[in-house]
C-alpha cells in the first residue's frame, strides 16, 4: 500500500472510534431533555456539552485493557448570582432533580465536579452523561481574571463560570472554570481546517456521479484535520497507557490544548497524519526548554510546555489562573512530564515511523500497538494489509526459578 | 550434539529469520525477525518480533527477544531477556523424535504461543492457555496435566513406573485407577519411555520426589 492509501486507511479507522451518528444524535436529545427538565422544575439554565463532546474530539475510551462507554461531559449553567447561592446548593439541587427523573435506570452518581447519570448501553456501547453544575462568575473575579489574561485571550474572560467543587464529604466550594470560552477558543483555530475538509468535501462530491446519495454530515459531527489528528493521539494515549498499566496518563485538555496552539502555525491542507506529525514535533522540540531572550525580557512566544525555575507550565488558553500541568509539580510529577515525553517519543517512533515500512504486515502490526489490538484486527482494513491469521497451539509458559 | 531437523522448514516459513554458522559449519544461532499473526478464539495479533535463538551442545535452544518489547515486568522473562517458553520436559516429549530435535515444531508450539500469551496477557491482564507456577512445581504441575492425574503422588508413580519398567499394557495402571495400562495411560507411559527422553524424565522424577516429599511426606 502507498503512504496515501495508509494515511486513508488510518483516517477511516479512527472514524470508527467516534461517537456513531445515532449514538450523537441520542446523547443531543438526552442533555437537551435533561436541560428541559431542570428549567420545567422550576431551574433557570442552559445546558451546553464540553470538553472533547464540544470540541469533536471524542474516541471511545478504554477501561481495563477493554473498549468502554463513551463519556460525554455537558455543563449546567444555572442562571443564579454567586453571591445569591452556595457551591453546595447548586450541586445538591441539579442533582436533587436528576434523581427523581424516573426515565433514568441509575441513579446519578456524585463525583467531586459533576453528576454521572449511566445509559443504558445502545447496540453495545453505551455513553454516560457527566453533568457539571456552575453559575457565572461573579464581576470581582471577572476583573481578575481579566488582568492576568494576555490581550489574545481576554474576550474569552467573560464566558468564566464557577463550577461547584466537593472538597471533603460535606463541603464544597466554587472553582472558575471556562469551558465555553474553551470550545470558542478552539473553534476559531479549527474554523480554517474545517473549510478546508468541507471544501475538499465538496469537491469529491462533485466529481462523484452517485453525489446526489450522499448524505450531507451534520455540521457537529464533521471532523477537520485538526480534529481527527486529536483523536489519534487520544487513541494511541489511551491504548498506549493502559497496556503500562500506568496512571501517569496525560489528561485530554493537554492535548487538545497543545495541539490546538501548534495548529495555529500549520498549513490547513496538511493531511491529519502529516498535521500529528508536525504537532508531535513542535512540541517536542520546544517542550521544556527554558528559553529566556534577553533582549526582549520576554520568553520565547513559541514554547508551549515551559520548565520555569523547575516548574511545569502549560496555561489553560482560556483560564489564567489554570495551569494544565499542575498535577506535573506535584509529588510523581516528574514521572508524569517523562512519560508525556517518553510517549511523545513512541508516537514518533512506532506511529509515524510505520508508514514508510516497505512491508503492510509490518505496518498493521505498528497500527495494531498504537490504536489497540483487538479494535484493528476487527477493522475493515485487516485484510487489505495482512494474511489471515493461524491457530495458535496452546502453550503454557514456565520459568526455571 | 543437539541433532536439529528441518530448519530449512522453519527459515522457509519466517524467511527473515537468519542461521549463523560456526566456521565448521555448526548452526550456533538462528536471528531475525518474524510476523506473528495467529489467533485464538476472538483474538488476533499481528505483531512483529526480533529474536536470537543460541543452539548449544547439550541443552535445548535459548531464545531471546531482542527488540526490547518484553516488558522487565512480565513473570516469564529471564533477566537477560530469555523466553521462559515451557517445561522441558514438555519441550523435549513434544519436539524430539527419534534423537532429532524439531526446531521449526518447537517455533510453532513455544516459540510463537509465548507471545501470543504476552501480547494476550498485556492486554486482558490473563493467560489464554494458563501458566505455570515457577520451578519444581511448575514441572509438578506439567506432568500432573501429561499423566491427567490430581495429585503430585499419582504423578511420582507414574514416573517411577516409566523409570523401572518396560511397557506392559496387561499390567496395572501405576496412577492407581485400578485400570489395566492400556485401558488408562497408554500412550501417556508409552511416549514418556522414549529413550530420547529418558534423561529428563530420571532428572525431573528426583525433583518431583523432592516437591513429592515436601507435600505429600512420602
Amino acid at each position: 500500500m502507498s503512504i496515501e492509501q495508509r494515511k486513508m486507511d488510518i483516517v477511516r479507522l479512527i472514524k470508527d472510534l467516534d461517537l456513531p451518528h445515532s449514538m450523537y444524535e441520542n446523547a443531543v436529545d438526552k442533555y437537551e431533555a435533561l436541560g428541559k427538565r431542570l428549567n420545567d422544575n422550576g431551574l433557570e439554565c442552559d445546558i451546553y456539552p464540553q470538553g472533547s463532546f464540544a470540541t469533536g474530539t471524542v474516541v471511545r475510551p478504554i477501561k481495563n485493557g477493554e473498549d468502554a462507554n463513551y463519556d460525554l461531559d455537558t455543563v449546567v449553567v444555572v442562571h443564579q448570582d454567586k453571591a445569591d447561592t452556595s457551591a453546595e446548593s447548586i450541586k445538591k439541587t441539579v442533582g436533587d432533580i436528576i434523581a427523581e427523573c424516573k426515565r433514568y435506570k441509575k441513579s446519578p452518581t456524585e463525583y467531586d465536579t459533576c453528576w454521572t447519570i449511566d445509559f443504558a448501553d445502545e447496540n453495545g456501547v453505551g455513553f454516560n452523561i457527566d453533568v457539571v453544575p456552575c453559575v457565572p462568575e461573579d464581576d470581582s473575579t471577572l476583573t481578575r481574571l481579566k488582568e492576568k489574561s494576555s490581550p489574545q485571550t481576554i474576550s474569552y474572560v467573560e464566558q468564566s463560570v464557577a463550577i461547584t467543587k466537593k472538597t471533603t464529604l460535606t463541603t464544597y466550594e466554587w472553582s472558575t472554570n471556562n469551558p465555553l470560552g474553551y470550545k470558542e477558543w478552539f473553534d476559531e483555530i479549527n474554523s480554517p481546517f474545517l473549510k478546508f475538509s468541507r471544501d475538499q468535501r465538496k469537491i469529491m462530491f462533485e466529481s462523484r456521479a452517485d453525489a446526489a446519495e450522499i448524505e450531507e454530515i451534520p455540521s457537529d459531527e464533521e471532523r477537520s484535520s485538526l480534529q481527527i489528528a486529536i483523536q489519534i493521539l487520544k487513541r494511541h494515549r489511551d491504548v498506549y497507557f493502559s497496556r503500562l498499566n500506568s496512571d501517569l496518563k496525560p489528561i485530554s485538555a493537554i492535548i487538545t490544548t497543545l495541539a490546538a496552539t501548534v495548529a495555529k502555525n500549520a498549513d490547513v491542507n496538511l493531511h491529519p497524519v502529516d498535521l500529528l506529525a508536525f504537532i508531535v514535533e513542535e512540541i517536542t522540540s520546544y517542550a521544556g526548554l527554558d528559553i529566556y531572550f534577553e533582549s526582549t525580557g520576554e520568553y520565547e512566544q513559541r514554547s508551549l510546555i515551559l520548565k520555569h525555575r523547575g516548574e511545569w507550565i502549560l496555561n489553560n488558553p482560556v483560564n489564567p489562573e489554570d495551569n494544565l500541568l499542575d498535577s506535573w509539580n506535584q509529588s510523581n510529577g516528574e514521572q508524569k512530564a517523562k512519560a508525556f515525553f517518553g510517549w511523545l517519543k513512541v508516537i514518533k517512533e512506532n506511529f509515524m515511523g510505520a508508514f514508510i515500512l516497505n512491508d503492510d504486515s509490518r505496518f498493521f502490526s505498528a497500527m495494531c500497538e498504537s490504536f489497540g489490538n483487538d479494535f484493528v484486527n476487527q477493522s475493515e482494513i485487516r485484510k487489505s494489509y495482512c494474511p489471515p491469521p493461524k491457530p495458535v497451539f496452546p502453550a503454557k509458559p514456565w520459568r526455571e526459578t | 550434539m543437539l541433532k536439529i531437523k528441518n530448519l530449512e522448514l522453519l527459515c522457509l516459513q519466517y524467511p527473515d529469520l537468519v542461521c549463523k554458522y560456526s566456521a565448521d559449519g555448526e548452526l550456533l544461532s538462528i536471528e531475525g525477525s518474524f510476523l506473528l499473526n495467529r489467533v485464538y478464539g476472538d483474538t488476533v495479533y499481528c505483531k512483529e518480533y526480533s529474536i536470537t535463538i543460541n543452539v548449544y551442545d547439550n541443552r535445548l535452544p535459548y531464545a531471546k527477544e531482542t527488540g526490547n518489547k518484553i516488558s522487565e515486568k512480565y513473570p516469564h522473562r529471564y533477566p537477560d531477556g530469555g523466553l521462559c517458553l515451557g517445561v522441558d520436559a514438555e519441550i523435549e516429549l513434544t519436539c524430539l523424535e527419534n534423537g532429532l530435535f524439531d526446531i521449526e515444531k518447537w517455533f510453532e508450539r513455544f516459540v510463537v504461543p509465548y507471545f501470543f500469551s504476552y501480547e494476550y496477557y498485556m492486554d486482558k491482564h490473563q493467560y489464554p492457555f494458563g501458566d505455570r507456577s515457577h520451578g519444581k512445581k511448575g514441572v509438578a504441575e506439567f506432568y500432573m496435566e501429561l499423566f491427567n492425574v490430581d495429585s503430585v503422588a499419582k504423578v511420582y508413580k507414574c514416573m517411577r513406573y516409566t523409570l523401572a519398567h518396560k511397557y506392559r499394557g496387561h499390567f496395572l495402571c501405576p496412577c492407581g485407577s485400578k485400570k489395566r495400562i492400556r485401558y488408562c495411560h497408554k500412550t501417556q507411559l508409552y511416549n514418556a519411555q522414549r529413550p530420547e527422553v529418558k534423561s529428563r524424565i530420571n532428572k525431573d522424577y528426583l525433583s518431583i520426589k523432592e516437591v513429592c516429599s515436601y507435600e505429600h511426606n512420602i
